[in-house]
């Protein structure tokens, strides 16, 4: 990895690229030869089974975990150990998490307002304004004056989602959004996450909701033992899986 | 007259330490960092032998090796040969050891290692609340700026380094005041009873606040409370007066709670 100097955002180029990426903890390989490159508005889902690296992959993009060998560039910007840079990143990039990770004693309104006051050191009036509009966009716009404690698991996902999308990124990664939600609650957040691939906005999701793949992906990303087994647009994914490993992991999914 | 003065000096140094020790141990209970303070509580008799031995002030030298200590544990936090608790045993108890054996071969100034175990409030001097004030003071304001995002750390760090707070930076900032906090307090309650005057009055304060801010202020309250009533004991009856504090803040703990569950039966 090279150091690069302090850069700016550049959309002209593909969203996200990386090339020969490996990640190790201690001797143990996570991440071998991962080559992806992710065009701007592409929404892109990546399945595999539990330790197959795919959360990890997700989170090496904003430098929540570090990759020890090959490059990752996010809007023309190479992430390497110059802070700056991960920040400018990370302004261009928000995640969505398994669990909501509310504060519980702020309200919905004051959870989405936190980052872009405190952080961004936006002024009130505007980042309540901007919550307001992203808590309409995931249809909770009646929930503003309540405390997460009196919302559904759903609702605070959604709340999650918007806090998020408050920080104004262009890139949404999602790690397992919905594993974490009682079944009659998962259709409300894939539904808001539907909405948004359909406005545009690049997303990069860890998910096993093949329905929602089907429905939305522009492409399917099949991981095992740390690499990218295979990846293809959904209906070729789903109907004409070529390797063994992913055969069996759709057999296995999609059999239940 | 005489015993006025040290009585004023040791209540002002124990009301100066609650004040601080308040909204820092919310964040020591919040984030579960207990045995982290231990720690670093542990390794400042490391910190008071090191003051000895290069002649400079202990308090000064305590607040260096905590600091180094907390540099050291955070930087070993990624490992994954030995589970967290584990290191931390080994650290402060290693840290403690040394500190006994270093002070041992100071041969040039009789140490009471009783006054620096379990504090000696009642022989505060001026220098101690200069010392006490300028810390508090410092570690207060370092708090102060680091409250937000120290607090978006502490629901989420992950998701705060996602928002951009800038993580490493503060939570360096959070150990140093840590370590200015230990270094300042020992002298109220000595090396092994600091860390509950760090969280005992977080913990009696928490299920009365509704807001982290609101905790912050019940812990000061809980704080200076016990402070005036384990000095009010040790002038009473004669006990020392470090661990009458501890004990007047384990028993507020233990009647808030009390109070709560009671106030909570009533409700339903």
């Amino acid at each position: 990895m090279s150091d690069t100097n302090t850069a700016a955002a550049d959309n002209s180029g593909p969203a996200i690229a990386i090339t020969g990426m490996h990640k190790w903890y201690g001797d143990f390989h996570v991440l071998k030869d991962i080559n992806l490159t992710v065009e701007r508005g592409e929404r892109i889902v990546i399945c595999g089974p539990s330790g197959s690296g795919k959360s990890t992959m997700i989170r090496c993009i904003n430098r929540l975990e570090e990759h020890q060998k090959g490059s990752i560039n996010v809007s023309g910007i190479e992430l390497t150990n110059d802070v700056k840079n991960i920040d400018t990143i990370r302004r261009e990039v928000g995640m969505v998490f398994q669990h909501f990770n509310l504060f519980p004693h702020l309200t919905v309104l004051q959870n989405c307002t936190l980052a872009p006051i405190w952080v961004r050191k936006m002024p009130k009036a505007e980042a309540e304004e901007i919550a307001m509009k992203y808590l309409t966009r995931v249809k909770i716009p009646e929930q503003a004056g309540k405390f997460p404690g009196q919302l559904s698991g759903g609702q605070q996902q959604r709340v999650a989602i918007a806090r998020s999308l408050c920080m104004n990124p262009d890139i949404m990664l999602f790690d397992e959004p919905t594993s974490a939600l009682d079944p009659e609650m998962i259709k409300e957040v894939l539904d808001v996450m539907v909405d948004l691939a359909k406005e545009g906005m690049t997303m990069l999701c860890v998910t096993h909701e093949m329905g929602f793949a089907k429905q939305v992906a522009d492409r399917v990303i099949f991981m095992d033992e740390g690499e990218i087994i295979e990846q293809n647009e959904p209906n070729e994914f789903f109907d004409n899986p070529q390797s063994d490993r992913t055969k069996l992991f759709l057999s296995q999914i999609l059999g239940h | 007259m005489i015993m006025d003065d040290f009585l004023i000096r040791a209540l002002i140094a124990g009301l100066g330490v609650a004040v601080v020790a308040g909204p820092l141990g919310c964040f020591v209970v919040w984030r579960r960092m207990a045995y982290f303070g231990a720690a670093l509580a542990h390794s400042a008799l490391f910190g008071v032998a090191l003051g000895l031995l290069l002649e400079i002030s202990p308090t000064l030298a305590i607040v260096v090796v905590c600091i180094a200590v907390a540099l050291i544990l955070v930087s070993m936090q990624g490992q994954r040969q030995l589970a967290g608790d584990t290191l931390l045993g080994i650290l402060a108890h290693a840290m403690l050891a040394l500190g006994l054996v270093v002070t041992a071969l100071v041969d040039t100034v009789r140490v009471d290692l009783m006054a620096y175990l379990f504090g000696d409030i009642l022989a505060v001097s001026d220098i101690d609340l200069y010392w006490i004030f300028g810390g508090g003071v410092l570690a207060l304001v370092a708090l102060a700026v680091i409250w937000r995002p120290l607090l978006a750390m502490t629901v989420h760090e992950e998701l705060a380094a996602v928002e951009g707070v800038p993580v490493a930076r503060t939570r360096l900032m959070f150990m140093v005041i840590i370590a200015i906090v230990i270094a300042v307090a020992m002298k109220v309650v000595g090396i092994l009873l600091i860390v509950s005057l760090l969280i005992i009055p977080a913990a009696a304060a928490r299920p009365f606040a509704r807001t982290p801010e609101a905790m912050a202020i019940l812990a000061i309250v809980a704080g200076c409370i016990s402070v005036v009533l384990g000095l009010g004991s040790s002038m009473t009856w004669d006990i020392p007066a470090g661990p009458a504090i501890v004990l007047a803040a384990a028993v507020l703990f233990l009647v808030g709670g009390l109070l709560r569950k009671t106030s909570r039966s009533y409700e339903q």
